[in-house]
């Protein structure tokens, strides 16, 4: 086990060279090449801090709900995240960073050096490759075919946890991974900042859902970035629910011909949650096509902030390309505020995005109720039927009933 | 027992005076019909007595086996035993018939949790066949597509899945075509017995041709203006309101 509380007699932060030294000491037994690593991470962390450049990619967000300033503490890392080893094959490599760094430590070298989504959240982004002690590490081999789950625990109050991760799926493999994001109870508010990079391979089919039901509370980073070869397929399916506030980065790119990524997600938020979703769908390459669809179910005083680009390189000719964010607001103090965003530089492509926002329907409550389902129960049939479209994406009635009860419980 | 007494009521939507001190009753066990042109206040009638927010009760009670509906929430008059046909079927987009269905029983039953699943489908299909919808139907979003005839026998299937005491029908018989009309009709039929009474709201004597009424009334500017038996709507097909207005002119 390896134990990232780093003694001090004043309040650590984590920003401090004397926090960072004593992490950087404690983990002198890793190899060199990952000391190095966290040392370049440090130095770009610090580097950008004092940058203070109006930033497009906070805009609608109040950044400073984000910051890491109010935790003391790096959580210990075995606790965070768990493995279900079940299914998985001799020859498919999966397991957690912490495990990887005392037993095969070379393989996390795989870890470092990717650019990550790079949609603002730069803070986040350096400090988890600076102070990462978990995270998992899976490899499927080329005609592989895996289902895979990953439990992911938010720490208590005051505490945060860093995780990086790595997914690979050699050419042909075909993966359904899910991710739980959870909290053990109600007094696990800490914060969890998660960054994982996909590297997708030629032909290769990725169906990835993610569950986050983290405690209200506690603070969710998000960070992913999906690399996609050659007629490659990613479907992404994401469903948030728990945090007091996400900052949810998704940036899928499109690096050769004949690759498809779809990127679906639903939040369901209330009292004050607040979720900041930035995607990126980044066509490189021709004949690729991606689509995003994004909900937002928001009661109470829930915020959202969706800020969506489609980016279309001069090479990327015959790109098809989808970007819709729907958001229903329940209450009168609910907001959601929508940037979707086109930048397109190949002149045959077909792009299209589009946002709406809505109150609830009347008179569709007014029909339900006229059948004798109270209020709350209208509203949450109402709700469900709103997201259908995204949860009808996984293929796993459980998991589809899981999801559907959660979201019930947000009307109780 | 399910009778319907509404005695003096008065509705308004926003500024607009649509009902004026209304009454009629309809004992158990018969199927009483209202005609009259439009504007005449007829759908006023049925989403006041249902409840609808748009609509403003004055005054007046409504009153089903002696307990007073206005007031009450639109959920609660429902599980008192009113059913209301809308004329214009609600499409919700993502809830399934099934669903919606199935929430609308748990919400009667006193624990929820004893809700048989089997016997519900069993008994949903059963119905189904008979009103000729699609079992696949039961996956559909309520309504979402569907056409004006399949709306109107959704309609009609949770009218007979809800068991109500009381069933108002809101022209049920717009936008069907000649089969659709008689499938619904023999659906409402098959409901009729002692134990439950049914108001038809519609424009054309057509539909009383196959849901025969005890009752005809004539509604003009919200009030009842004539009442009869099932001749009386034949009587208004050949003659036309216009019959009716120079009656109440002389």
């Amino acid at each position: 086990m390896i134990t990232d509380n780093v003694n001090s007699n004043t309040t650590p932060d984590l920003f401090s060279e004397e926090y960072y030294g004593n992490f950087a000491g404690k983990h002198s037994w890793e190899p060199g090449w990952l000391a190095d690593f966290r040392s370049v991470s440090w130095a770009t962390l610090k580097e950008n801090q004092n940058l203070k450049i109006k930033d497009e990619h906070w805009r609608f967000s109040p950044k400073n709900r984000f910051t890491f300033t109010n935790f003391e503490n790096i959580s210990e890392s075995s606790n965070s995240i768990k493995l279900d080893r079940s299914s998985n094959s001799a020859e498919c490599v999966l397991d957690t960073v912490d495990n990887l760094l005392l037993e095969n430590p070379e393989l996390i070298a795989e870890l470092t050096g990717n650019r990550g989504p790079n949609l603002g959240a730069t803070e986040s982004f350096h400090l988890t490759n600076t102070y990462f002690n978990n995270g998992f590490f899976l490899r499927v081999p080329e005609n592989q075919k895996q289902t895979l789950r990953i439990d992911h625990t938010c720490p208590a109050k005051g505490q945060v946890a860093f995780h990086k991760n790595y997914v690979l799926l050699d050419d042909l493999a075909e993966v359904t991974l899910i991710e739980n994001f959870d909290s053990k109870n109600n007094t696990f508010q800490g914060g969890l900042s998660n960054l994982t990079h996909f590297k997708i391979g030629k032909g290769a089919k990725l169906t990835r859902i993610l569950i986050q039901n983290m405690a209200i509370g506690s603070t969710f980073h998000n960070l992913e970035n999906f690399d996609l070869h050659k007629d490659s397929s990613v479907v992404n399916v994401e469903c948030f629910l728990g945090s007091e506030q996400s900052r949810i980065e998704t940036k899928g790119n499109l690096l050769e011909s004949g690759a498809n990524f779809e990127n679906f997600s639903f939040v369901s938020g209330r009292s004050r949650q607040l979720f900041d979703q930035r995607t990126e769908q980044h066509h490189l390459a021709p004949h690729c096509s991606s689509n995003l669809l994004s909900k937002n179910l928001l009661q109470d005083e829930a915020k959202s902030i969706f800020a969506g680009m489609i980016k279309v390189d001069p090479a990327a000719q015959q790109t098809n390309a989808l970007q819709t964010n729907r958001n229903l607001l329940l209450s009168k103090e609910a907001e959601a505020n929508s940037l979707p965003g086109l930048e397109i530089l190949a002149n045959d492509v077909r792009c299209t995005h589009g946002a709406t926002t809505s109150r609830l329907d009347q008179e569709e409550l007014f029909y339900l109720l006229s059948r004798g389902i109270d209020k709350k129960s209208a509203e949450s049939l109402i709700s469900l039927g709103f997201i259908e479209e995204i949860i009808a994406k996984i293929n796993d009635e459980n998991l589809i009933q899981n999801i559907r009860d959660l979201v019930c419980n947000h009307f109780r | 027992m399910s009778t319907l007494k509404v005695q003096n009521l008065s509705v308004k939507i926003e500024d607009k005076s649509i009902l004026n001190d209304f009454s009629l009753e309809i004992p158990s066990g018969e199927v009483h019909a209202i005609m009259g042109p439009n504007g005449s206040g007829k759908s006023t009638l049925s989403k006041a007595l249902a409840a609808h927010p748009s609509y403003e009760v004055l005054g007046g009670t409504a009153e089903l086996d002696g307990k007073n509906l206005i007031g009450l929430e639109p959920d609660e008059i429902s599980r008192a035993g009113l059913f209301l046909a809308f004329q214009y079927p609600i499409e919700v987009p993502g809830v399934t018939i099934a669903n919606f269905i199935r929430a609308a029983i748990q919400a009667r039953m006193e624990d929820s949790k004893a809700f048989k699943a089997v016997d519900y489908y069993k008994d949903l299909y059963k119905k189904m066949d008979e009103l000729g919808i699609d079992r696949k139907f039961t996956a559909r979003a309520l309504n979402d597509g569907f056409s004006g005839g399949e709306k109107k026998r959704c309609e009609i299937l949770q009218m007979a899945m809800l068991d109500p005491r009381f069933c108002i029908l809101d022209e049920t018989d717009s936008g069907l075509d000649i089969d659709a009309l008689r499938v619904v009709s023999e659906g409402v039929n098959s409901m009729r017995s002692a134990n439950r009474g049914f108001l038809v709201i519609t424009h054309y004597q057509r539909l009383l041709d196959y849901i025969v009424p005890d009752k005809v009334h004539v509604m003009w500017e919200g009030k009842i203006v004539r009442s009869g038996d099932k001749e009386l709507a034949k009587e208004l097909e050949s003659k036309g309101y216009d019959w009716i207005k120079e009656e109440l002119a002389a």
